[in-house]
């Protein structure tokens, strides 16, 4: 099993290794607004089902707030 | 109300040269009816990491009102690196390559850091990013700037949060007279007065979150705005009178019942 950090917490892939997978493990919800980068590239949503995930990535997402 | 000049940025046109943050509001309800009353064309969101054990919130379904556009900004970020990935997600999350690009590492001033902001401007014009570039009211960074591609230049009045108004007004003027892009006065706007003096002077636009935001009465507050930053813009255009010295008589100066 691959681990890697997501946000600030390292966690291990149970599902899959794809961007995809981890979303669904992670349960995330509202992926409309959502934008993901690995190892500080940004990954395109239309790259979700193909990108793979290795181990130690670091992996970023993050969503919109309020904000001046 | 007479209709002022639309102000144009990038390949968009405003009607409104009020923009709003949306920081500070304490609710979403509230924040959208702000929105609202303000007339604005153009509110900031901010981006953060997601937490998952929080609920998921979406901000920006309380924002899908007609006629407005997101300007999403890099708050947080402390480097011209960070802020060109901040930038990428973004650009990714909202569909839009319209960006405030604020770089203010210092918390207890929040100044930003024109060196970053002069880098980070150069890479995401590169990257075709639209590019509103929040900086200290300096008005050769200004223009350096904007030939490093920025597409607006928005100065400070004063430290973001603090109401105080128009601090830095001595050098808003300057920038005002010497850019050839659209200079959004933003940050320390505390009072109506404070945008319609800014519009006086000459400024394209305003941006104001805290007034609105913390007042006892933010939908009013708003409403305020709106109504000062029109007039300040509609006394801008009916051109004001030259300020003298010495007194110039309103009234016809003859003696008042006293034969001559």
């Amino acid at each position: 099993m691959i681990r890697i950090v997501f946000n600030d917490d390292e966690i291990g892939l149970e599902q899959g290794n794809t961007v995809d997978a981890l979303l669904q493990q992670l349960s995330v919800d509202a992926v409309e607004r959502i934008a993901i980068a690995v190892n500080d590239s940004v990954v395109r949503r239309s790259d979700w089902s193909s990108y793979q995930l290795h181990d130690n990535d670091r992996v970023l997402m993050i969503a919109p707030i309020q904000g001046g | 109300m007479k209709q002022t000049e639309p102000l144009r940025i990038g390949d968009r046109e405003y009607q409104s040269r009020l923009f709003l943050g949306t920081g500070k509001f304490g609710s979403y309800p509230l924040m959208r009816q702000a929105v609202e009353a303000s007339g604005t064309e153009l509110v900031t969101v901010a981006l953060r990491r997601v937490h998952l054990h929080e609920a998921q919130d979406d901000v920006i379904e309380h924002l899908q009102l007609p006629g407005v556009h997101l300007l999403p900004n890099t708050s947080g970020v402390r480097t011209a690196k960070e802020a060109v990935l901040a930038a990428q997600l973004a650009r990714e999350s909202l569909q839009t390559n319209w960006l405030k690009l604020e770089i203010h590492p210092d918390p207890r001033y929040l100044l930003p850091d024109p060196i970053e902001t002069m880098l980070a401007t150069q890479q995401l014009a590169k990257e075709g990013f639209l590019v509103m570039a929040y900086i200290n009211a300096d008005p050769v960074l200004c223009k350096r700037l904007e030939e490093a591609g920025a597409a607006a230049v928005m100065p400070l009045g004063a430290p973001i949060g603090t109401n105080q108004g128009l601090q830095t007004r001595a050098m808003l003027e300057i920038i005002i007279e010497q850019s050839s892009v659209p200079v959004v006065v933003d940050a320390g706007i505390g009072a109506p007065s404070h945008a319609a003096e800014a519009m006086e002077m000459g400024a394209d636009a305003v941006l104001v979150n805290t007034a609105i935001a913390v007042a006892g009465d933010p939908v009013a507050m708003a409403e305020a705005f709106r109504l000062a930053t029109h007039s300040g813009r509609m006394a801008f255009e009916a051109r004001m009178g030259a300020v003298s010295r010495q007194a110039d008589a309103s009234s016809p100066l003859t003696a008042f019942l006293v034969n001559e």
